[in-house]
């Protein structure tokens, strides 16, 4: 099984650049997206529901300028239904702040809370949690 | 009796409305009713030669204004007499009749009747007369009780030349007894009439005198008014003296109430001055109470970070001059790449180590609540700070995670891509630790304050800047005036430094910069008024984040920056006892009101 959509959410341009080159190596999604900021991963949202598609995965950082990951998250739940149904979202940071931790709590929408960095062990893991057979 | 007649004339003309209006009335419709009887009287008369006459004309003894011609004329206006138009004339004399065809006498005219008859003999003009005595006349009639009574002489009718019917015989009174006793009976009425008069006339006497009683106390009222109009004269001088007053009292009352208020207004302002004041020393003796635990705390942190970053320096300065090794010596560089990022990630390690470590000794003494306490207020700070310190770690060793894979590979088209982002990495992290040590310095110095110049600090940072603005073709507008503060030299220079780096880092690309800097006096207070023209901040968007630690305000990643520049603006502005506000557009640029102490505080 292969999956359509990815998108990172992550200021950090190495970041981005290292979990493409890891994600695109295991070959599980056709495209893998990038959104530097909240905003920005509002607005991909919005132009992949254009023209029909919706993602199946977001990796989420939180400390980012202009729109943090809480922030996006209080506008991303307030997005239809149908958009958010069958994505899993989830927190990628290196924030060690356990009120961070906390509010993540807080978020039902919040699949899942996992450290920086990302291996491909740990990438697995997750793939087979949520879209395991 | 005829006296009687003008006596009563006279009066209804002087006795006013009470009495005037039914006479005159009453007057009128007699007068009416002999024109009447008269008209009547022509229909039993004949006149022989009458068809030669192209009128007939009526002749009445009186004056031509008496209201009997009057009524006479009106009557014959519409009413023929032997079918032709009736004439109307008077007569004043008994010389002066001739002309005419009837003759009207009232006894009051004092005509005697005796010296009349004679002229009419075969004049063939019939006498009508009223009130005279039996048969001294042709038709003579009386007015008795609003009915006529007549008698008839037919020899003085037959004298004239004229003739009279039968018919109108047998209506008239014949005998002269039956005459005279109608005509006492007029008489007795007339005189009643008199008598009344009489008593009318003395009461018209008693009220010309109550008329001139009347007079008298209206001029005396008159006279009372006039006096009145002068004592109101004076009275309303005297009000308007009172309302202007009263208006000077009112308008003294409402001065006295804007001053009032103007007193509890700044009984107000110093009221919550006070209690602001006090907050506000509560929250410095706090923030005073947790910067000396603090202070502690990062002198320790401190001594760990300037290892460490003496350390990365070498190293950094190392990873450098291999690079360029590495570029030219081929597959090798990968090999001295990962030794350097490895030595770097050891580091990191041991300073993860020593942190760990050293958090450790501090559960050690967690018996100690105070230092608990204290440990958690760093907390928040540490975390901020590990997070911006890990993340290019991780970075750095994802990349050689990267460099291992591709090591052996043949294919090493991402190499070059893989050096960019380990360069962007260590770069980050000299950033992050100069900021950090730049953070770590203006929490624990107490830099000596001093009376300095704005511009004096200006001109001694701005020679660091010149050739970056000359480069990037910037202007730099100055205005110093009343520029004397009472704050630290070095403090200040480091605002001055991190406000010009952010308007060079955040200019716009489409204009090139200009910064204008400008001082004044403004309420015993030094202002600064930093402006540029460069992207700005949407201040709906960050309003409450704007001078926080590690907020960035762009998404371009080209900026290097780790969000701390404002914050430590602010800091140090605070710390020297200023205030510090800003004002911006996006892409209008920003402005900065600074303002610092003039003088020295009195201690």
């Amino acid at each position: 099984m292969k999956l359509r959509h990815l998108l990172l959410v992550d200021d950090d341009p190495t970041i981005n650049f290292f979990n493409r080159y890891l994600i695109g190596k295991m070959n599980i999604f056709d495209q893998i997206h990038v959104a530097e900021n909240g905003q920005l991963a509002l607005d991909k949202i919005e132009e992949l529901q254009k023209i029909g598609e919706t993602l199946d995965m977001i990796l989420l950082d939180i400390n980012m300028p202009i729109m943090n990951g809480f922030e996006f998250l209080d506008h991303y739940e307030k997005l239809s239904d149908k958009i958010k149904s069958s994505v899993v979202v989830c927190m990628l940071t290196t924030s060690l702040a356990k009120e961070d931790l906390e509010m993540s709590k807080e978020y039902d929408l919040l699949s899942d809370y996992i450290d920086k960095p990302l291996y491909e062990a740990k990438m697995r893991e997750l793939i087979n949690k949520y879209f395991g057979k | 009796m005829s006296k009687c007649f003008i006596l009563i004339l006279f009066l209804s003309c002087f006795s006013g409305l009470l009495f005037g209006q039914g006479l005159e009335a009453n007057k009128t419709i007699r007068n009416k009713q002999r024109v009447n009887y008269i008209y009547n009287v022509t229909e039993y008369i004949t006149w022989s030669n009458i068809g030669d006459n192209s009128s007939f004309t009526v002749g009445v003894y009186g004056e031509d204004k008496d209201a009997m011609i009057k009524e006479f004329r009106k009557v014959a206006l519409r009413k023929r007499i032997k079918n032709l138009p009736v004439q109307v004339v008077n007569i004043t004399s008994v010389e002066g009749i001739k002309d005419i065809d009837i003759l009207y006498i009232h006894k009051k005219s004092g005509v005697n009747l005796d010296a009349v008859l004679p002229k009419l003999a075969l004049s063939e003009i019939l006498l009508v007369s009223e009130n005279y005595p039996f048969q001294a006349s042709m038709i003579n009639f009386m007015d008795f009780e609003n009915e006529l009574h007549f008698e008839v002489n037919e020899k003085q009718i037959n004298d004239a030349g004229l003739l009279v019917s039968p018919q109108l015989l047998t209506f008239s009174i014949q005998q002269q007894k039956d005459w005279e006793e109608i005509f006492t009976q007029l008489e007795e009425e007339q005189n009643k009439i008199e008598v009344q008069t009489n008593k009318l006339e003395s009461l018209n006497k008693e009220i010309d005198l109550q008329k001139a009683r009347l007079d008298a106390q209206r001029d005396q009222i008159r006279a009372q008014q006039r006096s009145l109009i002068s004592q109101e004269g004076d009275i309303s001088e005297k009000q308007e003296e009172l309302s202007r007053k009263l208006s000077e009292i009112a308008q003294q009352k409402r001065e006295l109430s804007n001053l009032q208020e103007l007193i509890n207004r700044q009984n107000d302002e110093a009221f919550r001055l006070t209690n602001t004041l006090e907050q506000q020393e509560d929250s410095i003796q706090i923030r005073k109470r947790e910067l000396l635990q603090q202070r502690h705390k990062m002198s320790e942190q401190e001594e760990s970070i300037l290892n460490q970053s003496e350390a990365i320096n070498e190293q950094d300065a190392e990873i450098n001059s291999q690079l360029e090794k590495m570029r030219s010596q081929g597959l090798l560089i990968y090999l001295f790449a990962g030794i350097i990022i490895l030595i770097l990630a050891l580091i990191f390690f041991a300073w993860r180590e020593y942190r760990r470590k050293k958090r450790s000794e501090e559960e050690v003494r967690t018996q100690n609540k105070k230092l608990i306490a204290l440990n958690e207020s760093l907390d928040s700070f540490v975390y901020r700070v590990s997070h911006d310190l890990k993340a290019p770690v991780i970075n750095v060793k994802n990349m050689i995670t990267m460099l291992k894979e591709h090591t052996n590979e043949e294919e090493a088209s991402l190499v070059p891509k893989i050096i960019e982002n380990l360069e962007l990495s260590s770069n980050r992290l000299d950033l992050t630790i100069t900021d950090l040590l730049e953070l770590s310095r203006i929490e624990k110095v107490d830099e000596i304050r001093d009376e300095i110049q704005i511009e004096e600090v200006f001109h001694s940072i701005l020679p660091e800047y010149q050739v970056e603005l000359n480069k990037i073709g910037a202007k730099v507008e100055l205005s110093f005036k009343d520029n004397g503060t009472y704050s630290s030299f070095s403090e200040m220079a480091s605002v001055l430094q991190n406000l010009l780096t952010n308007s060079i880092k955040y200019r716009r690309k489409d204009t090139l910069l200009v910064v204008e800097i400008s001082t004044y006096d403004k309420n015993g207070q030094t202002n600064i008024d930093y402006r540029d023209n460069g992207q700005g901040i949407d201040l709906k968007q960050f309003e409450g984040k704007l001078f926080s630690m590690f907020q960035r305000f762009t998404s371009d990643q080209s900026i290097s920056g780790t969000g701390v520049g404002m914050y430590i603006i602010k800091r140090l502005i605070d710390k020297n006892n200023g205030t510090v506000k800003l004002e911006s557009q996006l892409n209008k640029g920003l402005r900065y009101l600074i303002t610092l102490p003039t003088k020295r505080p009195k201690s």
